[in-house]
Parts: structure tokens; C-alpha cells; sequence
């Protein structure tokens, strides 16, 4: 009897195993097929996570810039060497007191067939700028006062002061053009379409997101593949074995863990840059944080190196001093280099700040991105080398924004980058203010803030050295910020793929915008 | 009694590792080789040699050491969980059998309410307000799992109430509560303990799916589950690590379930002409 029932268990199982591995085989074979169609090919793109709206004025994450970059292209960008350059704008020029911006526009047409004109630049701007709008670069682009349009293919930009970091703001994918005609008729909800190089397909929600080549985009023989499907992954092992298995042919942020073995796969390569960085940013309202001198001691405590070691696999570069890549605007290596690990000087400086014994504080992470979670935990064990004792808060993602959006952290792991190459990246951590996501709760400093204006009206760059050097001694004193590592951020892909780059410097994040050279060969 | 359950062989086994689980989860601080928290970031993800027993992990912390301990919140868990739904939901099953009418609906009706969730789903949703840690897991999983017990003992309840030698009881005017505690609950007690060891593999199971998810026990502190979690990314780099979590667990879920089944075919007094 007992024979019988287990004989029938093992037959079931070969069938169900039988069953799948036929079904699995079947849906490999079609993929075949589709790859082996004559011109362009279709390229499947792994991304780390959906991105939640398409209106392209939020800053929707990496995985939504991506998407965007794709639909959507803007007045300028930032080629593939990372230097900015006019995209849908032809030319410009400048008014001799830096106030006005006149942007003759190229013959550029939007998936709909309309040309792009001066008025829906226009409307792309007074959208992001209006009152109550949901853009997340609204502070930082209401250096424009008004839009003016003086015939169809030129519009006049009036400045309320000189901004030297202009061109760059209408570079990042949330400035891209929208059609006016298209959003008037169709609502705020509308299918995302733009003047990219791939018109919108489908967003099946939860499953993948799907672009076709656009035939008439300006550059005649861009795009080069015809169909990208991006596909959601959020776990970063099933995206990273997805790339392995062949079911994507090019996956972001590569798993830290995995970069090793997929350098030495014969069927794969990377693309790697030290852009982005990891910091902690503290809740100044938290009594021991409050103090800059905690703040230092926590820099000086920390191994950068057992970050590296232990959450990015020995992958990157440790920060002890302020993020600023070399070559960009304010980089030293006196201030690449203001502080070092010394356990010793930290225990004295927490002795001076009055706490020679420590104290208790809530650190926040998120559960949901190992990286995140595996910095967190180095953090406190480094910590609790000079008596910090560190309590970890490791909600999901969602939470872990929430409660960095509310302040509702003693300090918090963030892994962000600069939004834009040009020094006044900077105004988005250092203004004084509440609680956004980048700013250390509640920071406020009055010098910083002043020096942060200055250095954005003014238009010669040899005074802007100036005012950066000051401004970045006096945020290094303060430290708001205590900068960890920069973490390795790698693009991977198949042998196949060629022309997509990782973007050099804060502007990985940006890469998309070098899907329309992509080719796959198949 | 003691001889046929000394002669029940899978009982006696299972025993003995519950048993041994038992003790590690209470003695495995004092016998760890290395502290399991201490990051080592020059041996990151050694295999196995003299020094680490077992290897070292992610962060350079001895796996040996993480499992004696990893075993105790998970232990501490299932234990205090279990005793939270047998104590509260015997009590809650014996009043709505006893007394019927009212407190009958509601708490049965309660207890349906509970169970239209999945146990998980519905400890995820609680843990995602209040946050993991051993305590909040205690009380969370034993929530989940008040209504079996309290489905149990209330059926239960409903049968024996009715026998004879309860009823005489009652007309004899017992106390309601000599007759729930002294006369009901004893002759109840050996499916709910049946149920008690049910519960303790299903709340470890739960403890370690949380703990997997990242949403359980607290990083740095370990648990099976979430080393299982941590292990899963390097699994084709460095396999032995996830192995040893999921044997452990494994283990420790099939000898408690054993042990419930055989408990069952020793208390259940219809076997014994066998």
C-alpha cells in the first residue's frame, strides 16, 4: 500500500518536473525566433524597479529617468562623455546681463507627428512651475520668471537674476518637452509621448513597460533597434540571474556581489562608474546630532573601508571628505581628504561635545535593498567602537521615504548622487529648510545658505571657485552630512549589446540617454 | 503510558533533537567560538577552515557562531507564541462553547475573521505598523494563531459539555468556573496540546518567513531566517552558506511535526488496543 502511494508521488513529480522543463524550453525557442528578426532586433532592458507615475516632471527614479530618456527628450542634455549639449534646442544665446535666454529650436517631431514648436516649450515649463505642481526640480528651475514665445521655432527665457547652472536644469530628464496639444486633449494621465527616439507601446503594470522605434526622430539613423521591452525586476538576485540566464540582455545596478562573476563570464560585460555615493544624513533636531562635533566624530569613525569590504563586496572608493568627483567644480584633495579613519579623535570629540560615553540613536535603512541594509549594519558596528550605540530601523522602501520625507529618523543611510555636473548640485543637500529627502532634517545655516545663492548668480567661473572653496570649508565644519563610499554602479549586459554607455561621474543615473545608439546583434 | 511512548521510536528521536535545539537556544551564547556580531572585514565569505567551523559570512562573522545563536529568537518566538494562542484562544474556545449565545458569535465570528487571512499576509500587514523584533513577533504570531486553538477548544468544549458526567457535575452546582477548569479543560487537553506543537513548527515557519523577508528579527542579530535570506544572493558563489540555515530549519520543523503526530498517536486513548 505504502509502495503504491509512493510510486504515484515520484510519477507526478517527473511529470510536473517533465511539464515545466518542456513549457520553460518552448518560451526559450520563441525568444530565439523574435531575435533572429532582419533589422534592429529587439532589446529587453532589466530594471531594479516600476517606476510609479510617468509624468516626466517627477523624478522618478533611475528606472523611470530610463524610461523617460527613452520617450522624451529635452532643450539640452548630457551626451555620453557627460558634457552637456543642446538637443532640441539648436542654439541660444545670452543677453549681455545673463537675464535672457533666446533657444532656437531644431525641426524635431513628437510621436504624434506634430513639430515640436515654441509653444509647447512654452507649456513644458509654466506646467513645471505653476503653483501646486508635482515637479520635483520646481525650486531649482524657478529662476525663470517667464516664458516667451517669438515665433514658432524660437522661444525667450526671462530670468529673475543671472543663474550660471541654467542649461544644466533644462539637461535632466525631468525638464524634457511635452507636447501641449497632446496633454490638453488627452489629461494629466495621458500615454507618455514625447520627441524621444521610441514612441510608447504598452505598460502592462507590474510586468514590463514596452517602446517601439520612432521612425521620424531628428537624428536620421537613430534609434538602431526596434522594440525595447523593460522589464521589472525588484529582487536584485532574480534580475542579476536573469541577465545570466539570457531571458534580458542588459540589466542597472548590477548586484555588487555579482559584479566579479560577471566580469569573468565569457557571455557578459559591464559597465562600471564610481558615481553615486552612499551618506548619512542627520536629523539636526536629535539632541547628540545637533552638534557638529558628533557629526565629525562620527566621519572620523567610520572604516570606509569595512563599508566597502562588507555591503559592496570590495567594490568602490571610500569619500572622507565631501562627494565631489575630480575634475568637477570645488573638487580639492584637501577636501577629498579632510578627514580619516581615527578612532582616537573621535572619542575626544564626542568627549568635547560633552559625551564621553556615547549615547543611543535610531539608525534608518530599508530592508528592501540589500546594499542599503548591509551599510547600515557596518555603520553600527563601526560605531559602536566609540561607544554609539546604534538601534537599526529597516522598513521596507516605501516606509523608510516616508520617514525620511517626515523626519522621522535620528539619522538615516541614503545612497543618492548630484542631480546636475555643475557646482550648484550642491543647493539640493545644503539649503537650509525643513525635511526633503536629501537634506539633513531641519539643517539650516545662514552662511551656507548665502554662499549657495551667490554661487549660483554668479556667471564667472573664477569667482564661483572662490565662493565654492568658502562654501565647502564651511559645510565640511558643519558636516551636515557625513559621506561614505562611492559605490560602484554598474550597467550589465550581454556580449551582444553594443553603444550603451554608463554615463561618467553623478550622471549614471542618466544613462538612458544612450538607448538610441544601442545595437544587438543576435 | 511511559512504555508505549518510549517504544514509539520516531517520538523518542524527535524528542531528543527538540530537545538539543532546546538547549543550544539556551546555552549557545556560552559555547560560540566568536562573537556572532563582530564584523571582520578582512575574511569576508571564507569557506570552511580551522578557525571558522563552518565559514564566515557576508560581513567576515562566523557562521558557526550565528547559527548557535540564530536558533534562540526563533526558539523564543515559536514558544512565546504558542503560548500566547493556547492560552488565550482555550479560553476564548471554552467560554464560547460553554456558554453559547452571544459570547458564542462573537468570538467565533472574531476567530473567522482572523482566519479569512492567510497567516502570513496577515502578520506582514501587522509587522509593517509596529515593526519586527522578538517582542512584537511574539505577540503578532500569537494573535495569528489564537482562532485554531480557540476553534479547537470550542468544539471540543460543545462535545464534552454534553456528557454525562459533566452535566451531573453542573446539577451538583458547580461553580462555572470549577466546571470549565477542573472538569472541561482536562479532558480537552490533549488535542490543544496536539495543536500546541502544530503551532510551535507553523510560528517558527512564520518567524523565519518574516526574518527571510528582512521584516522579522532586527539585523545584526541573527535568525535561521533571515541567514537564509542573506545567504539565497550567494548562493551559486558560495552555496555551503544558505545550506546550513535551511538544513537546521528544516530539521527543527520536521522533528516538531513529527513529535505532534506521535504525541497524537500516544495521547489518543482509541489507539491503545494497538
Amino acid at each position: 500500500m505504502k509502495k503504491k502511494n509512493l510510486l504515484l508521488i515520484i510519477s507526478l513529480l517527473t511529470i510536473i518536473v517533465l511539464v515545466n522543463a518542456c513549457s520553460s524550453n518552448s518560451s526559450k525557442d520563441k525568444g530565439q525566433d523574435g531575435g533572429a528578426a532582419p533589422t534592429g532586433g529587439s532589446l529587453k532592458f532589466g530594471l531594479a524597479a516600476e517606476p510609479d507615475t510617468m509624468d516626466p516632471l517627477v523624478q522618478n527614479g533611475t528606472h523611470g529617468r530610463t524610461i523617460k530618456l527613452a520617450i522624451y527628450r529635452g532643450l539640452f542634455n548630457y551626451n555620453k562623455d557627460g558634457e552637456l549639449q543642446p538637443e532640441l534646442a539648436e542654439d541660444y544665446s545670452v543677453s549681455e546681463d545673463g537675464t535672457t535666454y533666446t533657444f532656437n529650436l531644431r525641426d524635431a517631431k513628437f510621436h504624434n507627428g506634430d513639430t515640436v514648436t515654441a509653444d509647447d516649450v512654452k507649456y513644458t515649463f509654466e506646467r513645471i512651475l505653476e503653483p501646486g505642481s508635482k515637479a520635483t526640480f520646481a525650486a531649482e528651475l524657478s529662476v525663470i520668471d517667464t516664458v516667451e514665445v517669438v515665433d514658432e521655432k524660437t522661444v525667450e527665457f526671462n530670468l529673475t537674476e543671472p543663474s550660471a547652472p541654467l542649461l544644466h536644469y533644462l539637461a535632466i530628464p525631468e525638464s524634457v518637452i511635452v507636447s501641449k496639444s497632446w496633454i490638453e486633449e488627452n489629461g494629466e494621465n495621458a500615454d507618455p509621448m514625447g520627441a524621444g527616439p521610441f514612441k510608447f507601446v504598452d505598460w502592462k503594470k507590474g510586468q514590463e513597460f514596452t517602446v517601439e522605434k520612432f521612425d521620424e526622430f531628428y537624428i536620421p539613423d537613430k534609434p538602431k533597434v526596434d522594440e525595447i521591452k523593460f522589464v521589472f525586476y525588484t529582487d536584485e538576485n532574480t534580475r542579476g540571474n536573469a541577465l545570466r540566464a539570457g531571458d534580458v540582455d542588459l540589466i542597472e545596478t548590477v548586484p555588487w556581489k555579482d559584479v566579479e562573476s560577471m566580469e569573468n563570464d565569457p557571455n557578459l560585460k559591464l559597465d562600471s562608474v564610481n558615481g553615486p555615493f552612499m551618506k548619512l544624513q542627520f536629523n539636526t533636531k536629535f539632541e547628540p546630532f545637533n552638534d557638529p562635533k558628533v557629526r565629525q566624530a562620527i566621519s572620523y569613525a567610520i572604516d570606509r573601508n569595512t563599508i566597502i569590504n562588507t555591503a559592496f563586496s570590495g567594490r568602490g572608493e571610500g569619500i572622507y571628505g565631501i562627494a565631489i568627483p575630480e575634475g568637477y567644480m570645488g573638487y580639492k584633495e584637501e577636501y577629498a581628504n579632510y578627514f580619516e579613519h581615527n578612532i582616537e579623535k573621535a572619542k575626544e570629540l564626542l568627549a568635547e561635545a560633552g559625551y564621553p560615553d556615547g549615547f543611543k540613536a535610531r539608525l534608518l535603512a530599508t530592508s528592501q535593498y540589500t546594499f542599503h541594509e548591509q551599510t547600515a549594519v557596518a555603520v553600527k558596528s563601526e560605531l559602536e567602537k566609540i561607544g554609539i550605540e546604534v538601534e537599526l530601523d529597516l522598513p521596507d522602501w516605501a516606509t523608510r521615504i516616508n520617514k525620511n520625507t517626515e523626519g522621522d529618523y535620528d539619522f538615516i543611510v541614503a545612497g543618492t548622487s548630484g542631480d546636475i555636473t555643475d557646482a550648484d548640485w550642491l543647493s539640493n543637500f545644503y539649503t537650509g529648510g525643513e525635511v526633503r529627502l536629501n537634506n539633513s532634517a531641519y539643517f539650516k545655516d545662514e552662511k551656507i545658505d548665502e554662499l549657495l545663492m551667490k554661487g549660483r548668480s554668479e556667471i564667472d567661473d573664477e569667482k564661483r571657485e572662490e565662493i565654492y572653496d568658502e562654501l565647502i570649508e564651511r559645510a565640511l565644519e558643519l558636516s551636515p552630512f557625513v559621506y561614505l563610499t562611492w559605490r560602484e554602479q554598474s550597467y550589465g549586459m550581454s556580449k551582444d549589446v553594443e553603444g550603451f554607455k554608463n554615463l561618467p561621474g553623478f550622471l549614471s543615473f542618466q544613462s538612458g540617454i544612450t538607448l538610441d545608439e544601442v545595437t544587438i546583434e543576435k | 503510558m511511559l512504555r508505549r511512548t518510549l517504544k514509539n521510536k520516531v517520538f523518542v528521536v524527535c524528542l531528543l533533537i527538540f530537545i538539543s535545539i532546546l538547549t543550544i537556544s539556551i546555552i549557545g551564547p556560552w559555547i560560540a567560538p566568536y562573537d556572532p556580531l563582530e564584523i571582520n572585514s578582512n575574511k569576508v565569505l571564507q569557506p570552511a577552515d580551522s578557525e571558522n567551523l563552518l565559514g564566515t559570512d557576508e560581513f567576515g562573522r562566523d557562521i558557526f557562531s550565528r547559527l548557535l545563536l540564530g536558533i534562540r529568537p526563533t526558539i523564543t518566538v515559536a514558544l512565546g507564541a504558542t503560548f500566547i494562542a493556547f492560552f488565550f484562544g482555550s479560553l476564548l474556545g471554552m467560554i464560547a462553547g460553554y456558554l453559547r449565545s452571544l459570547p458564542e458569535k462573537l468570538i467565533m465570528r472574531g476567530a473567522d475573521i482572523i482566519l479569512s487571512f492567510p497567516p502570513i499576509l496577515l502578520a506582514l500587514l501587522v509587522v509593517g505598523f509596529w515593526g519586527g523584533g522578538v517582542k512584537n513577533l511574539i505577540i503578532i504570531i500569537g494573535i495569528v494563531y489564537i482562532p485554531y486553538f480557540a476553534r479547537l477548544a470550542y468544539s471540543s468544549t460543545i462535545q464534552v459539555k454534553g456528557l454525562e458526567y459533566v452535566q451531573s457535575e453542573i446539577l451538583l452546582g458547580a461553580s462555572r468556573l470549577r466546571v470549565l477548569l477542573k472538569i472541561i479543560f482536562p479532558n480537552i487537553l490533549s488535542p490543544l496540546i496536539i495543536q500546541c506543537s502544530l503551532t510551535m513548527a507553523a510560528a517558527i515557519l512564520l518567524e523565519s518567513g518574516l526574518s527571510f523577508l528582512g521584516l522579522g528579527i532586527i539585523p545584526p542579530e541573527p535568525s535561521w531566517g533571515q541567514m537564509i535570506g542573506e545567504a539565497r544572493g550567494y548562493i551559486f558563489s558560495y552555496p555551503m552558506y544558505v545550506i546550513w540555515p535551511s538544513l537546521l530549519l528544516g530539521l527543527t520543523i520536521l522533528s516538531i511535526n513529527l513529535l505532534g503526530d506521535s504525541l497524537r498517536d500516544i495521547l489518543d486513548p482509541k489507539l491503545k488496543i494497538k
